[in-house]
């Protein structure tokens, strides 16, 4: 129990970090939730979180990241005109941030008081994106 | 007492087969004997990419008829003159998600539709007429999520290769086929060719080690089909009777190992994806009919990166009419889309490259003899 507090802790730590001193990404603080989407990776996951930007990319309390961008004519049509709290991550740098074999899930953060509080994955086994629609009623 | 010896022994069986793989050992990978022929590089390609098309796609073809180079890149299918490499026309084909085609001619153009499990005829507006829904007989049906396989059309009869995904524990040579022919006039299917046994009886992670490559000599009216975890062709008539198996392997594989012995032990798709990097695998096979040869590609297990960036080598193993092997040669490393580009025409064979998404560029081939 000891080990998975500690591993959790240092996954939140490494998100907590890179997203702090990015120097390109500003968080603004009405931000609940930040969604990190890996372009390759889980198929079907992914492409539920790309559906779910579609319909929430104007939401102010949501910054959503793409990295692990293969190419970025497909991810342009994928997830169609980017809305303002959106960054796009052509350096792939927040996949290092990933724990090992995770990386091909997207990935949400929920944040408070400007840092990551908690860590949730889109993926077979867990359902990220409910506990989004659930805190912020969407 | 005994009932609890009986169990520790289930327990550690079960234990020791989970860390067991079946190994597919290549039986001649030292065997040199007909270094005799060999690819040269003879050039290059290039392609332009107008602002929303990229090379990531997953369908092309080479039209020796009308000498163009055509690929399905989401909905659209763009068409180009090889000779001026001019983007001669896109067509938006009118259907959810077209994942194979064939061109027959500009008013007949063969398109499977994998979300509707639909194949149709459509012309060079778009439109789809005479489109018909396969209604599947075996469980784990062929169906070409992608081309790396020829459709060929005779007769009223769409003759067609795929895969589908996954290992099961009741699959078998009856309900888990490759090879289907559809009637379009009646909408009945016909399966044939099963896999080698070896992959009914091991698990090989359930996803590119399923894929089946093919292509057709029309002289001979033949498959040729290659599995990526066989060593060995698979050759098929047109009807669907499995002929021979002829051995093709590498000299850089010497062995292939499965993913587990059992069927049951499914891990994430990145541990099956690691699996399938980091063994040596098969890929497309492809008939030259201007030198009368068939081209192997042999893929080289490397590192796994994650699933975003691995690639592997390759090779090619040059086989003669009678698929007797007589050369490879190591080309190293490709476009890591190559799989579903690469093609052979006159000039020789087009391995794509690695470039910037505004191309899609290849390396040119020559098929020599050894001096």
């Amino acid at each position: 129990m000891l080990l998975v507090m500690t591993s959790c802790h240092t996954e939140i730590n490494r998100f907590q970090e890179f997203i702090l001193t990015h120097e390109q990404l500003n968080v603004s603080p009405d931000v609940e939730f930040i969604i990190i989407v890996p372009n390759q990776g889980c198929g079907g996951c992914i492409t539920y979180m790309e559906d779910f930007y579609k319909n929430n990319k104007y939401n102010e309390k949501i910054l959503f990241i793409f990295t692990n961008v293969i190419s970025k004519k497909m991810l342009a049509y994928k997830i169609g005109e980017v809305g303002e709290n959106t960054y796009i991550d052509y350096k792939n740098e927040f996949i290092k941030c990933y724990p090992e074999g995770k990386s091909i899930y997207p990935c949400v953060l929920e944040i408070k008081n400007n840092s990551v509080k908690n860590i949730y994955y889109q993926s077979p086994k867990e359902d990220g994106i409910s506990i989004i629609r659930s805190k912020l009623k969407i | 007492m005994k009932f609890y010896i009986i169990i520790s022994l289930c327990v550690i069986s079960l234990f020791a087969s989970c860390t067991q793989k079946y190994k597919n050992n290549n039986p001649y990978v030292n065997d040199n004997n007909h270094p005799n022929y060999h690819l040269v590089y003879s050039g290059d390609i290039h392609f332009s990419l107008d602002s929303t098309t990229s090379y990531f796609f997953r369908a092309s073809e080479y039209n020796e008829k009308d000498t163009t180079y055509s690929f399905l890149y989401n909905k659209d299918l763009l068409v180009y003159s090889y000779n001026n490499q001019k983007l001669l026309k896109k067509i938006q084909l009118k259907t959810p998600m077209p994942t194979s085609y064939s061109i027959i001619n500009s008013d007949s153009i063969i398109v499977f539709d994998y979300l509707e499990n639909s194949v149709g005829f459509y012309d060079d507006s778009g439109m789809g007429y005479s489109k018909k829904i396969i209604n599947h007989t075996i469980p784990y049906f062929p169906f070409p999520s992608c081309k790396i396989s020829p459709i060929c059309y005779e007769e009223g009869e769409i003759i067609y290769w795929g895969n589908f995904a996954g290992e099961y524990l009741n699959e078998n040579s009856e309900n888990r086929r490759l090879m289907g022919i559809f009637n379009m006039d009646n909408s009945d299917i016909k399966y044939y060719v099963p896999y080698i046994d070896f992959y009914y009886n091991t698990n090989w992670g359930g996803g590119l080690f399923r894929w089946v490559y093919a292509d057709y000599n029309p002289d001979q009216r033949i498959f040729i089909v290659s599995l990526p975890a066989a060593h060995e062709l698979l050759i098929v008539s047109k009807e669907g009777e499995l002929l021979k198996r002829v051995y093709s392997g590498s000299k850089y594989i010497d062995t292939i190992e499965s993913f587990s012995l059992l069927k049951l032990d499914m891990a994430d798709s990145d541990e099956r994806t690691k699996h399938f990097v980091e063994n040596h695998s098969y890929s497309n096979v492809l008939y030259d009919p201007y030198n009368r040869v068939y081209y192997r590609i042999a893929e080289i297990k490397s590192e796994y990166v994650g699933a975003m960036g691995w690639k592997k080598n390759i090779s090619v193993v040059i086989l003669n009419e009678q698929f007797q092997r007589i050369g490879e040669t190591f080309i190293g490393n490709c476009n890591s889309n190559y799989r579903y580009a690469i093609f052979v025409n006159e000039t020789g064979l087009h391995i794509p490259q690695e470039s910037s998404e505004d191309f899609l560029s290849f390396k040119i081939y020559k098929y020599e003899i050894n001096e």
